[in-house]
């Protein structure tokens, strides 16, 4: 394996980890969000790469795209739901929502 | 244009026909009308679902394949199956109690909330008849964005905060499913579930073989936790409580059982040869079954007993499945049906108690036994079928499973789900004699029984349990002789 | 090794900088823009790797569309700076973010290197098409799902973006 393809691929690991590492330790609603977001561009790296090593260019661009495109709309329904947690409760912090037992 | 086809294409014609008549729409009846359209939309999908799957089972095919234009042949794009089209007929029925108990509970907001259903009945369709399992991602993530702006549709305190973790934990998942999926595709170069069997296990050299395994550990991971499957249920009775009524119906009825149990189907058919998989499953399912029990034992509001009871029953449907037996599969398929039913029959019953006495706090109820008998009665119909006694659809169910693990060998896990099916009945023992047998309390004096959709959707539900239990045997003649 | 993969290579090395600096930020509307850099240069890395409208994707959409979301969520939620400093002053651990990704990093290439990992190469000359005739198709289905996401997203702007005059 080439330097090249083992750099995508622990870039790729690297930061489907900063990204989990975002989702768990933050408190600010819009910071799960980004941490969300590393991680699927991370998976969505990982799926041109695929593309790549296989041959399969095309194919894997149209998995890209579609994942790219949910990715968007999961991102402007979760930014909704932050902000109507705002309004609620006047701050962005998620220690806030204790309501429900979990 | 046969039979078959004409009921394939409305699958998929008839929600965006509802969508868009009940947009259209303008007068005074707009918001009765949009209802009843909506739900006449499902009855017809369970309708179309029942006889597709005796017209697909007496023409001995395994599946059915068609496309949406007549020109597009080569490229199967979608395909009818036996499995598939009985969580297509449970989603029809679920969605139906859904409206009839929205026809009570929903008072503002109709538009959004009939559109959002039929999005949501026309994405769980396509996660049963898609071929790719790209595609069956792609309508699980939509699934998964109609029920979070289902939840938070009014915008309450718990709502928002159940529908916010319910996301955090949906994204998560579709992470780890789209690097599985990723993987699956660089090994194998397609992620057609035809193309897949036979390509890929043969073809992978040895020293690739651990993406093959981290491929099946990531799609399995992922859809377990969409289908809220122990240990990584923490967000569903969250998710389940928060909801407005008529949405946890359709939630616990069928959305968490399309999105993350079909799934966890597919993706056991593609690696069913693995070492390992069935173990795996087999333990996640035993597991399940018991933490969902010992935690429904100490809730006290009523919807979360049933959510940490649909975490039990998850595991019944893992066990079926992880058999990897076709037996197997039809314990699974059966119990998705019971499940759907008696599930979505103790959330109606939720919703009623919610209209009728302010709470669903299962200390503040007793005795409710004599002024709410409808209730009461599919209450306890649907507990003892959930306990598994016979002849209600859950106990046809959970005996294939139990069956199906016998038969392939797994004694030990089998004597384990039987034993395990008492603390089902201990918790929902529990919940019964709190909420309607004991003595009446005064403060629930003026409480009566629920009237219009919520008892006719209550009737319904039980009607389907105890017609499935007593037909389960003529079905199975049936799918053993065709 | 061409000068393309080296390229590709220092923009990988970029955009794992940019993306620790994004989760270790304080500001969210900084993190907001380092996550911004980060996309533009995995939109880079995917054009160099092949995939041209995947890269054209993931610059308009992911490096435009949802910074904007982003920074407008951040401008209509943002609270007073004491608020800010009296949450976000406490995470402090988020300094352990870069020590655990090199660790990491450094652990995964050395599995690699020693359990002689390969990836497995394709059958020679596979059918290459076009994205756009591949997608068109190829994956109709796709076509439907990515619809039915938008019109959830329209219902999704209508029902949650919308001030509500009296709250029920």
């Amino acid at each position: 394996m080439s330097v090249f393809e083992i750099s995508i691929l622990v870039s790729a690991v690297l930061m489907i980890l900063a990204g989990c590492f975002c989702i768990a330790r933050s408190h600010h609603l819009l910071r799960i969000l980004i941490g969300i977001e590393i991680a699927m561009k991370a998976v969505t790296l990982l799926i041109i790469f695929a593309g790549y090593v296989n041959g399969n260019d095309a194919q894997a661009e149209a998995y890209a795209v579609t994942a790219i495109c949910l990715e968007v709309v999961m991102m402007v329904t979760a930014a909704g739901i932050a902000i109507n947690l705002y309004r609620t409760y006047g701050s962005m912090d998620i220690r806030n929502l204790k309501k429900l037992k979990g | 244009m046969d039979i078959q086809r004409m009921l394939a294409l409305s699958f998929l014609v008839l929600p965006v026909a509802a969508i868009l008549i009940s947009n259209l729409l303008t007068g005074k009846a707009r918001r009765a009308a949009r209802k009843w359209i909506t739900g006449a939309v499902a009855a017809l999908q369970a309708c179309a679902a029942a006889v597709s799957f005796a017209l697909l089972i007496r023409s001995g095919a395994a599946s059915y394949p068609f496309c949406l234009l007549a020109a597009d042949t080569g490229r199967r794009y979608f395909a009818l199956t036996p499995f598939g089209l009985v969580t297509m007929f449970c989603a029809g029925v679920v969605c139906l109690a859904g409206v009839m108990v929205a026809g009570r509970t929903v008072k503002y907001k109709t538009n959004s909330y009939t559109n959002l259903l039929m999005i949501l009945l026309l994405a769980m369709t396509g996660i049963c008849i898609a071929q790719d399992l790209f595609t069956l991602y792609a309508f699980m993530e939509v699934t998964g964005i109609a029920s979070f702006i289902m939840i938070a549709i009014y915008r309450e305190d718990e709502s928002l905060e159940g529908a916010f973790k319910y996301l955090t934990m949906s994204c998560v998942a579709g992470v780890l499913i789209l690097a599985g999926l990723a993987f699956l595709f660089l090994l194998s170069g397609t992620l057609h579930y035809e193309e897949l069997d036979a390509a890929r296990l043969a073809a992978v050299s040895p020293s690739a073989r651990f993406l093959l395994y981290a491929s099946a550990a990531c799609l399995l991971s992922g859809f377990c936790i969409k289908a809220g499957v122990a240990p990584f249920h923490n967000w569903l009775p969250d998710a389940y409580q928060s909801a407005d009524s008529s949405v946890s119906v359709v939630l616990a009825g069928i959305v968490t059982k399309a999105a993350g149990i079909y799934g966890i189907a597919v993706v056991t058919g593609v690696f069913s040869k693995l070492p390992g998989v069935r173990t795996a499953l087999v333990c996640v399912g035993l597991f399940s079954i018991a933490v969902g029990a010992l935690l429904a034992l100490r809730q006290n509001n009523f919807k979360r007993v049933c959510a940490y009871s649909s975490v039990s029953q998850m595991g019944y449907i893992v066990l079926g499945i992880g058999t990897c037996t076709p037996l197997g599969l039809i314990g699974a398929a059966a119990h998705i049906f019971s499940h759907a039913m008696f599930k979505s029959t103790l959330f109606t019953n939720a919703a009623a108690l919610r209209e009728q006495t302010g709470t669903l706090r299962v200390d503040r109820m007793g005795g409710l036994q004599k002024q709410m008998p409808v209730t009461a009665f599919t209450s306890v119909l649907a507990f003892l079928s959930t306990a598994g006694i016979p002849p209600l659809a859950g106990f046809w169910s959970k005996f294939t499973v139990v069956l199906a693990l016998w038969l392939a060998g797994l004694h030990g896990a089998a004597w384990l789900a039987l034993l395990l099916s008492i603390f089902t009945g201990a918790y929902f023992l529990r919940l019964q004699r709190k909420v309607f047998f004991g003595k009446p309390k005064e403060e629930l004096s003026g409480v009566h029984e629920t009237g219009g959709g919520i008892r006719a959707a209550e009737v319904l539900l039980t009607v389907f349990t105890v017609a499935g239990g007593i037909a389960y045997p003529f079905v199975l003649a049936f799918l053993g002789v065709a | 090794m061409t000068s393309q993969m080296i390229i590709c290579i220092v923009c990988l090395a970029v955009i794992l900088v940019c993306v620790a600096a994004a989760v270790m930020m304080r500001s969210t509307f900084k993190s907001a823009i380092a996550l911004a850099v980060a996309s533009a240069l995995l939109g880079v890395v995917m054009y160099l790797l092949g995939s041209k409208w995947a890269a054209l994707f993931e610059i308009s959409v992911c490096s435009g569309f949802v910074t904007v979301i982003f920074i407008s969520a951040v401008t209509m939620t943002s609270e007073s700076r004491e608020e800010q400093d009296e949450i976000y002053g406490q995470e402090e651990h988020t300094k352990l973010l870069p020590v655990l990704m090199i660790v990491a990093g450094i652990a995964i290439i050395a599995v690699v290197l020693l359990s002689k990992f390969r990836l497995p190469y394709p059958a020679p000359a596979p059918v290459r098409n076009d994205f756009a005739r591949e997608f068109w198709t190829g994956h109709k289905d796709l076509l439907l799902a990515l619809l039915t996401a938008l019109l959830a997203g329209t219902f999704a702007v209508v029902v949650l973006f919308k001030e509500e005059e009296n709250k029920k």
